[in-house]
């Protein structure tokens, strides 16, 4: 199985899910056009790597922007990684933001309330 | 695609179907899945609408606060007294610009194209701006980009503002321009230019006044004689070139002196004077009118009253004095010089007055010259061309006569011509492996016979292409006749009038007029002028000057006492006989004329001797005699060759012996600017014994004229 390797656009997010390190990165700006289509092949990667995988797997999310239906998405992927490591999965999520954005901190804050099992880390950049 | 609540959704559907077809409810299991599903997706929907509600405040605020940043901006720019505006690679321009671009450049300017808005009418400059915006467009190096937008245009002229253009490149095809009126400055920095060159003019000035009195005069002359000029047994093209000469000659002088003004109108009459030179329908007459047209005696109040302003009234009333001075020290001298020839005992102490009154008088011919290194830098500087300071090497020991001034004064031009055409600008020089600073190189060399001003530079040299390409578009010869000459016979082109290798005219040279100037100056000196050349190594004028005729006066080391007759009288009388033989008669000269002093009664007169006496400022007669043979060439020539009766031949012959002293003499001493210095009168005959019975036993001038035909004696003294 091949690493997942997207190349950001103006609209899109930069993907790099590698699956030597195990670290899995979104970062940059995300309002595709048709969101469910960008995403769709992020999903069956994980669909498949998640099964395989045994350490610690570490998710690191920096978004500057995103609309409502990435925020959408952004929940499914919580919704994933939180049903698995509720099945004993190691993951932790790291809800990367800026300094001086407030907003970024408190969307991370919002997303953090839903999660149980899943580490989610609110990290300062 | 449908997504996972949506799959549900269907699923559910399916079931219902199924369902209502079985007549069967819901299992609690499926109700439970249905509400977990229903719950999660309300609850997602909550999370993404408070989400969304965050980013929408956020973005409000954010629009609000860019709102009015953009409003402080506008206002910031609309205030700071420079146009913003921005336009695409369409060149129209957009609808965000400050108000100071309305002031500057009109209203409404949205949507217009920017060029026609910076350059009107100008279509050239439309086309070369635009040109080099899309160069710029399309070049991709950042740094090439830079440097082709530091060549753009930055100042331009709209409705009589002066205002300076900054470029920056927006986006890849957006430019924005920062617009400045500066005419302000403009005109700031004019009025202290203005102010830069006056005082350039007051030192100049008061640093070589005599330069400026003389000029002064020399002028207001030639202003009152101008009609003078117009000799109307010449033809149209002799007097236009002769006037042509001395205009040009009289705005080299002004324009070292700087009186601008004055150089203006020079420069004005010698473009209407050029236009003359091409119609060939003009006449003798126009150059007249022209000449009734201009208020030349005018043309120097303006540099004057900005002169007298500076210096005061004074400044002219002293060189009142000074003209008293040298005809003062010139009667002197002449005293001193007969009481020297009367008195033998003493004649060391008289030769010693007489060198000091030499010095207080003349400039030494090094002096003379050395007002050249000074404007030579001032040209350079001009033209932005680097000079090595140099100075005038030799001749401090030579006097300058009186009438070598004109000589002199003409050397101007092969100075300037040396930078206007010869000197590269500092990058040229630079690349091409020449040092950065030009030389020019000013020697004079003497010995006995003759005396050398030599004026070399490491220009450029004189580009014999181009000066054949001249000749050829003048038509002055034909290829074949060029390609014939020898490389100095096409160096001597340069002397030739209305041509020049330089293609723009400048205000100081490129007019062709010059070096025909320098090179008639140099002939009535009986001198003469050489050029060496090597293209891209530079140029070399090579002037000769006999001192056997200028010797004994010009050398102070010498023994031999100068006389000012000689100065004055018996130089360009001798020169103008030569002239008048060789140029006019077509008579060869054998030999240089030969001259010494004697005694009257120790020479012999030729048979035929016509006088002529000289008053004013020198008491002395001329007396020219010549070889029969050489008398009835010259009969000859003036009667066309008609024979004359045996019985008339005596009365013939004497009448030709005094129209050819009273043209040779009368030609020499006329000065059209001033009438009153000498007075000549008609010529009369004068028998030998008569002559030496007048005579006193005082040393005479004699100078032999040797042609083919025989000589022409010379004589000049009191008798």
């Amino acid at each position: 199985m091949d690493n997942l390797e997207i190349i950001a656009t103006k609209s899109s997010p930069e993907i790099n899910f590698n699956r030597e390190t195990n670290i899995l990165s979104i970062i940059g700006e995300s309002y595709p056009e048709n969101t469910t289509v960008f995403y769709e092949p992020v999903f069956q990667w994980l669909e498949t790597y998640i099964d395989t995988v045994q350490d610690q797997v570490t998710v690191n999310v920096e978004l500057i922007y995103f609309n409502s239906s990435s925020s959408k998405v952004l929940m499914d992927l919580f919704e994933f990684f939180e049903d698995h490591s509720e099945e004993g999965k190691n993951i932790v999520v790291n809800w990367i933001y800026d300094e001086e954005n407030d907003a970024a901190l408190e969307y991370g804050e919002e997303f953090a309330e839903d999660v149980e099992s899943l580490t989610f880390n609110l990290v300062e950049k | 695609m449908l997504s996972k609540e949506e799959l549900l959704i269907q699923e559910y559907e399916n079931f219902l179907n199924l369902r209502e077809q079985e007549g069967l409810p819901f299992s609690s299991k499926e109700v439970s899945t249905l509400l977990k599903a229903y719950k999660r997706s309300t609850k997602q929907l909550n999370k993404i609408i408070k989400i969304s509600d965050k980013q929408q405040d956020e973005l409000k605020e954010v629009s609000e606060t860019l709102n009015a940043k953009s409003l402080k901006v506008q206002s910031l720019l609309d205030n700071a007294e420079q146009g913003f505006l921005s336009f695409g690679d369409d060149f129209i321009i957009d609808a965000e610009y400050s108000k100071e671009c309305n002031r500057l450049l009109g209203p409404a300017l949205e949507g217009k194209d920017i060029s026609d808005v910076l350059y009107l009418q100008d279509g050239a400059k439309k086309h070369f701006f635009k040109e080099a915006l899309i160069n710029v467009v399309n070049e991709e190096s950042e740094l090439i980009k830079d440097s082709m937008i530091s060549l753009l245009p930055n100042e331009v002229i709209v409705n009589r503002r002066a205002i300076k253009v900054d470029y920056k490149i927006l986006t890849n095809k957006t430019f924005m321009i920062v617009l400045t009126n500066i005419t302000k400055e403009k005109l700031l920095e004019k009025k202290i230019e203005k102010e830069q060159e006056i005082l350039k003019m007051i030192v100049v000035i008061v640093s070589e006044p005599t330069q400026f009195y003389e000029l002064k005069d020399d002028f207001e002359r030639f202003a009152k004689n101008k009609r003078v000029f117009v000799n109307p047994n010449f033809s149209f093209k002799i007097n236009l070139n002769e006037l042509y000469r001395d205009i040009h000659t009289f705005k080299g002088n002004f324009s070292q002196l700087r009186m601008q003004n004055c150089v203006k109108e020079l420069h004005n009459l010698e473009s209407k004077l050029s236009v003359m030179n091409t119609d060939e329908n003009c006449t003798n007459q126009d150059l007249l009118d022209i000449l009734n047209t201009s208020d030349m005696n005018e043309w120097m109040d303006k540099d004057l009253f900005i002169i007298k302003e500076i210096l005061g009234i004074e400044f002219f009333d002293k060189q009142y004095k000074l003209e008293v001075d040298d005809k003062f020290i010139f009667n002197i001298e002449d005293k001193i010089t007969y009481l020297l020839q009367a008195d033998n005992q003493h004649m060391n102490t008289y030769e010693g007055i007489l060198n000091e009154i030499n010095k207080a008088r003349g400039t030494t011919l090094n002096t003379a010259l050395s007002i050249y290194p000074k404007l030579c830098q001032e040209i350079a500087k001009v033209q932005n061309k680097r000079v090595s300071d140099f100075k005038v090497i030799g001749g401090e020991d030579i006097l300058t006569p009186m009438h070598f001034k004109p000589f002199i004064k003409s050397l101007v031009h092969i100075f300037r011509n040396a930078i206007d055409h010869g000197i590269e600008h500092p990058d040229e020089r630079v690349e091409i492996g020449k040092k950065e600073y030009s030389s020019i190189v000013c020697l004079i060399e003497s010995n006995k016979d003759n005396f050398k001003i030599i004026i070399s530079d490491d220009g450029a040299g004189i580009n014999l292409e181009k000066l054949k390409d001249k000749v050829l578009k003048a038509k002055l010869f034909t290829e074949f006749e060029l390609s014939n000459m020898s490389e100095s016979s096409l160096l001597e082109l340069v002397f030739i009038d209305s041509l020049s290798t330089n293609d723009e005219i400048t205000k100081l040279s490129g007019r062709g007029i010059g070096m025909g100037a320098v090179k008639s100056e140099i002939e009535k000196l009986s001198g003469e002028i050489k050029i060496e050349s090597k293209q891209g190594e530079g140029s070399k004028f090579i002037l000769k000057i006999p001192t056997s005729l200028h010797g004994t006066l010009i050398n102070i080391a010498s023994n031999e006492r100068d006389n000012i007759t000689v100065e004055y009288i018996l130089s360009p009388v001798v020169n103008r006989a030569t002239t008048y033989l060789q140029s006019d008669m077509k008579i060869n000269i054998r030999n240089k004329a030969t001259f010494s002093y004697v005694l009257i009664n120790e020479t012999s007169i030729k048979d035929y001797c016509s006088y002529i006496h000289i008053s004013g400022l020198v008491d002395v007669s001329v007396c020219i005699s010549y070889d029969q043979f050489l008398l009835d060439k010259l009969l000859n020539e003036f009667n066309q060759g008609y024979p004359i009766k045996k019985e008339d031949l005596a009365e013939y012959r004497e009448s030709i012996s005094k129209e050819v002293i009273n043209i040779i003499v009368g030609n020499a001493l006329f000065n059209p600017y001033d009438k009153t210095v000498l007075e000549i009168t008609t010529p009369y005959i004068l028998e030998y014994d008569e002559l030496v019975s007048h005579s006193t036993h005082h040393k005479i001038a004699h100078v032999i004229i040797d042609t083919e035909y025989g000589e022409m004696q010379i004589l000049v003294g009191k008798f």
